[in-house]
């Protein structure tokens, strides 16, 4: 009778002794994981951005640096973000130079963007003007009350960079000047992509949402299959009920790119936008060769697609 | 079973009132959950990977499901002890008591039909819990597990907190309830006072802590004695069933460019709960057999007694008097700088003869009366 009951206490705590089962409570686990992550991506040391970040601190412009990225995360978690520059009021004495500096480093392409924003006169408070310029996002949002009218400038930066060029030439065409990529995380069983865009980044960085925007989670098999899509939009404050068309394009793009053909998304689109403008729940179907439900959460609307 | 139709219906009345607390107990234990869930997955989807941290987003959120056991347990106990108080009201009452007696039930029908009512009260809406925590655990898996996949603690997530370590908490759970409710039953049939006999049950309960503590204070016991080692024991057992351990989980992450790196992150999780689960067992099935035993004893002539037992007044004066002798030392080690042990023993007998006194006088309430009568 003792021994079945010793037996029966050993089976039920699953320990050899007494001792052994008192040491539990000091290390329950100890695991090695190996991480894949430093073969899926590289970070880019980018001594132009601190240089850039040493001369606004010396030009004592208006501005701010958003450092929200860890280099731990690199090696540890497998996450690795974007960090941005913000400058607020880019006609103001202060920023101007600023603005010089930056241009110096983006080029033309960054002068005719900034230049656009003469067009951004007949906009409303909060609206945005964005577009990527090579691994940075750049973003302009008009900030308007009866006191003052200004245009803030918000920059920031991939530091990211996939090892396979297969992967890397798809990412860029799926990016296009709409998204850039923020985040790529590695597991044993997958990895995980974010593509951004830039203004999502900057709401999440600096304050809350005035405008729809969104990012994308692509789930994907380590060999490369994209095994889920995923399409996070915020609503913003002022709940827009219009997908803006480089959200959709860039849906589009995923979406063809996972059924290996050109896929008519306007549908899709149209079910979002009713979902926008509509209450909470879940609507479901099918576009290309995935199937999608649009879920609708306080000011988030998520679309998830699915390989059927 | 048609028989005792009324005798349910008489234990049920106030059985309700108690079940319908602890359905809202866990509704509202399994609402706090899905909310933290909820919180954490919207912040996984407003603000991406980056959100999760082997910390935040992993060991936290599975965390909840441990730490709302200590609620569960420790409300489920203020119920249990509520419904042995209320279940004996109409016992105690001497008019009442008479009438029940003349009912033509005998006395274990009676002490079975309110211990089948209490549990079946408890187990009912325990199963509800039950359920309820299984579906928010496989809720959250679901949700999470798409997650923990593509970082690189994916294993660590596995096996933090799985459903048989649920499985075996909730079992630990229940049976630690039945066991106290059991517990503080018994003791309604050793002490006539139901208030009196709810705070004997919880002085009892805790008196084989309070002396193996206290004995290891006087023996500055170290680790390697095995006073030290019965304490670690019974601190472990006796203190809450479910009550929580911070456990470490230590990983190394092999990289490409580093070949290890150590982190170390804590949890919370449920220590011993085998064994626990077999201690509250036997504390139950202890607890059911005295029942059994006790509730056919009629003791009509010693209902004014405190504890008609003579073997329990005994027993209760003999633990006075151990626990008395032994508060006064610890409270004159916790107050004095240097420790003299001479002194300490003095104040030990000093306690005991006081207690013995005071669990005299306890243990002698309501004999008073039938002396006068005799005279």
């Amino acid at each position: 009778m003792k021994k079945i009951i010793i037996c029966l206490m050993l089976l039920l705590t699953g320990c050899q002794s007494v001792d052994h089962a008192m040491n539990t409570d000091k290390m329950k686990h100890s695991i090695t994981v190996n991480s894949q992550i430093e073969e899926t991506v590289t970070y880019i040391e980018d001594d132009e951005w601190k240089i850039l970040e040493e001369e606004l601190e010396r030009a004592d412009a208006w501005w701010y640096y958003i450092n929200n990225f860890n280099l731990e995360y690199l090696t540890d978690n497998g996450i690795a973000l974007v960090d941005g520059i913000f400058i607020e009021d880019i006609n103001a004495e202060q920023s101007k130079k600023a603005i010089e500096l930056i241009g110096a480093k983006l080029g033309k392409a960054f002068e005719d963007f900034i230049r656009s924003a003469d067009t951004l006169e007949t906009m409303e408070h909060g609206e945005i003007k964005e577009t990527i310029l090579g691994n940075y996002g750049v973003v302009l949002q008009k900030v308007k009350n009866s006191v003052y009218e200004r245009v803030d400038l918000y920059i920031c930066q991939s530091n990211l960079m996939l090892k396979s060029e297969k992967e890397r030439a798809w990412v860029e065409e799926i990016c296009g000047n709409d998204v850039l990529l923020s985040a790529v995380s590695q597991g044993a069983e997958g990895r995980l992509l974010e593509l951004s865009m830039p203004s999502y980044v900057m709401y999440e960085h600096l304050y809350g949402t005035p405008n729809i925007s969104a990012y994308y989670q692509v789930f994907k098999e380590n060999y490369g299959d994209v095994r889920k899509i995923r399409m996070v939009l915020n609503q913003g404050e002022n709940v827009e009920s219009k997908l803006p068309e480089n959200q959709g394009a860039v849906l589009k793009r995923l979406i063809s790119s996972a059924s290996d053909e050109e896929v008519e998304v306007s549908d899709l689109i149209k079910a979002i936008e009713s979902r926008l403008s509509g209450n909470s729940g879940v609507k479901k179907g099918t576009v290309g060769k995935l199937n999608y439900s649009i879920t609708k959460e306080g000011n988030l609307v998520i679309v998830e697609l699915d390989r059927n | 079973m048609k028989r005792l139709k009324a005798l349910i219906k008489m234990e049920l009345r106030p059985a309700l009132l108690i079940g319908a607390y602890f359905l809202l107990v866990d509704l509202w234990i399994l609402l706090s959950i899905q909310g933290r869930i909820q919180n954490a997955w919207r912040g996984f989807l407003t603000n991406g990977i980056k959100s999760i941290s082997l910390y935040d987003g992993g060991i936290r959120v599975a965390d909840i499901f441990v730490e709302n056991m200590i609620y569960i347990m420790l409300l489920s106990i203020i119920g249990m002890i509520a419904l042995v108080y209320s279940s004996f009201k109409n016992d105690k009452s001497i008019e009442i008591g008479r009438f029940l007696k003349s009912l033509p039930y005998t006395m274990r029908e009676r002490c079975l039909t309110k211990m089948g009512v209490g549990i079946g009260t408890f187990t009912v809406t325990y199963i509800f819990y039950a359920v309820g925590m299984l579906a928010l655990h496989m809720s959250y898996l679901n949700k999470f597990s798409e997650v923990y996949e593509v970082t690189v603690f994916s294993e660590v997530y596995h096996q933090i907190f799985d459903r048989g370590e649920l499985i075996q908490g909730l079992i630990l759970v229940y049976i630690g309830c039945i066991a106290i409710y059991l517990f503080c039953m018994m003791f309604q049939y050793l002490v006539s006072n139901r208030l009196g006999g709810i705070i004997v049950a919880a002085l009892v309960y805790i008196s084989p802590l309070f002396i193996i503590n206290s004995i290891c204070g006087y023996m500055n016991a170290r680790y390697e004695n095995i006073i030290y080692k019965l304490a670690e024991w019974v601190n472990e057992l006796m203190i809450i069933p479910a009550y929580l351990s911070w456990g470490e989980v230590g990983i190394n992450v092999n990289t490409a460019t580093t070949i290890s790196r150590d982190t170390i992150e804590q949890y919370a999780y449920i220590n011993l709960m085998g064994y626990k689960i077999i201690f509250y067992g036997i504390i139950a099935l202890l607890s059911l057999m005295f029942i059994l035993k006790l509730c056919v004893v009629e003791r009509i002539e010693k209902s004014d007694y405190f504890i008609p037992s003579k073997c329990f007044r005994r027993i209760f004066v003999c633990g006075v008097t151990v626990c008395g002798g032994l508060l006064l030392g610890d409270i004159y080690f916790i107050y004095s700088n240097e420790t003299n042990m001479w002194i300490a023993y003095g104040l030990l007998i000093l306690g005991g003869l006081i207690s013995f006194l005071i669990a005299k006088k306890i243990a002698s309430i309501g004999m008073k009366k039938e002396k006068e009568v005799r005279i």
